[in-house]
């Protein structure tokens, strides 16, 4: 069994769009991985495939070694950029729920991230603003002892002043011995000295994966000077 | 056993508003029954609304699992996340909203006993066939309930399934599978293959103070009843196992 995301000519095609048009690449084990692309360049529907929680119109995805689907959730905890939990729990119930449901979840690793997170334990997710909500997602997700971790979009919604921090924060919750984490970004720059490789997609095909330390080195220059060249 | 009573609590969180609307209307009710005794004057018309109350509840059960469905397509990547089997998140659904319909029938049985004792006397010679019918109705509204439960479930599953496909037609077309599959069911229960399939182990129920004709069913009818469940279950769980996107 290989301990990789493997995606092989992948194409995703909803009703009146191609999403992602022969995708094919290799996620391994023990990097944190940033995906990066304008509005609609396919970085949300790549996750979901990753996940299992969207099927390829053709091509194939696999992790660890077996097709992705439903089950998948068992290896990937994954968060979506909408930010939604059930309305009716508390942050700590939300914790408690998903420690029920899923056998890799640390509860006290979450109630250690919920304190960085500066969440009240007590607050109604109904109640919470839409930057906590964010936050509690981050919590949910970094809790979790999978394998992968797949975070849509986990700094939307966040206040600028402490984006940093809270960043710096989930990175260290992320152990890269045994896990990976991809993430989507529109702040690439916020993002770029933390992240080995970035994934980078226009209008639903892969442009470049890269180590970002070899993007420096072959062209010297940042993400964000690469995709203003690159998305002209 | 953990991972499903937390699902269990969850499906009654989503739902409970409507679950305590209900209890209510079940006082309100009651307290139109107790105003109809007043006007009605010593009649057995007093005990209609409480009757259409109790008949209302076989929509009960489809009625919470299809509003707990809705609640879940709000945000289907979570439920769809959950790494448990399909089949036990729509267990979970199901018997919350047993649980829901039991509890809400005794508060109505219990209402009916207090405003029967003052005016038992309307219906003293019916009591024991009464009681009787409780018996036969009680289940069979249970059974139906469960029925059209999963028919409501393989729907939601259809259109989650074909929204991604068709878009905004998919209403549609799950609306015309209902149709089509109620006519076939009600063409096909006229049929000699479905007498023959289900008119055997005959059993009668008589109740000669409230009906003149027995009621009659079949052991037949009851596995035809029960096969179409369980395929109707095992279809919407393979739907949300494989092929609805979140």
């Amino acid at each position: 069994m290989s301990d990789v995301i493997r995606m092989t000519n992948v194409t995703k095609k909803y009703i009146k769009q191609t999403a992602l048009k022969d995708i094919s690449l290799t996620v391994p084990i023990g990097k944190i991985i940033g995906v990066v692309g304008g509005n609609g360049s396919g970085k949300s529907t790549l996750l979901k495939l990753m996940s299992g929680l969207s099927l390829p119109t053709s091509g194939s995805v696999t992790v660890n070694g077996e097709k992705a689907n439903r089950k998948t959730g068992k290896v990937v905890s994954y968060s979506s950029e909408l930010s939604s939990f059930y309305p009716i729990f508390t942050v700590r119930e939300a914790m408690r729920f998903q420690a029920s449901q899923f056998v890799d979840f640390n509860l006290a690793k979450a109630e250690e991230i919920m304190k960085l997170m500066r969440l009240d334990p007590h607050m109604k997710v109904k109640a919470l603003s839409k930057g906590n909500r964010g936050r509690l997602q981050i919590v949910l997700t970094l809790a979790r002892e999978a394998p992968y971790i797949l975070m849509d979009e986990p700094l939307s919604g966040l206040d600028p002043m402490v984006r940093e921090s809270i960043v710096k924060g989930m990175i260290s919750y992320v152990d890269l011995k045994s896990q990976t984490l991809i993430m989507t970004s529109h702040e690439v720059a916020e993002i770029e000295t933390l992240i080995d490789s970035f994934i980078a997609l226009k209008d639903g095909s892969l442009l470049k994966m890269a180590d970002v330390e070899e993007l420096h080195e072959t062209e010297a220059l940042r993400i964000a000077d690469w995709m203003k060249k690159a998305y002209i | 056993m953990r991972q499903w009573s937390a699902l269990f609590i969850k499906d009654f969180k989503l739902t409970r508003t409507v679950f305590f609307i209900g209890l209510v209307m079940n006082v309100l009710i009651a307290m139109l029954t107790l105003y109809m005794g007043r006007v009605a004057d010593d009649s057995l018309l007093m005990f209609v609304p409480l009757a259409i109350a109790v008949a209302i509840h076989v929509v009960y059960v489809p009625l919470i699992v299809f509003i707990d469905l809705k609640s879940e397509g709000n945000h289907l990547h979570l439920w769809l996340n959950n790494p448990q089997p399909a089949y036990k998140l729509l267990l979970s659904k199901i018997a919350n909203g047993l649980m829901m319909m039991v509890i809400s029938l005794t508060m109505l049985y219990a209402l009916s006993r207090l405003l029967i004792e003052p005016n038992f006397s309307l219906i003293e010679p019916y009591w024991t066939d009464t009681w009787r019918m409780g018996w036969f109705i009680f289940p069979h509204m249970i059974w139906i309930s469960i029925e059209l439960c999963t028919w409501v479930m393989v729907l939601w599953a259809i259109y989650q399934y074909l929204k991604l496909k068709i878009g905004r037609w998919s209403w549609a077309v799950v609306a015309g599978a209902a149709v089509l599959s109620e006519g076939l069911n009600a063409l096909f229960k006229t049929s000699d293959p479905y007498r023959y399939v289900t008119e055997w182990g005959g059993i009668t129920y008589q109740f000669p103070t409230i009906l003149s004709e027995p009621i009659q069913t079949f052991a037949g009818g009851y596995i035809y009843d029960f096969i179409i469940i369980i395929g109707l279950f095992i279809l919407t769980a393979w739907l949300v196992d494989n092929k609805v996107e979140g």
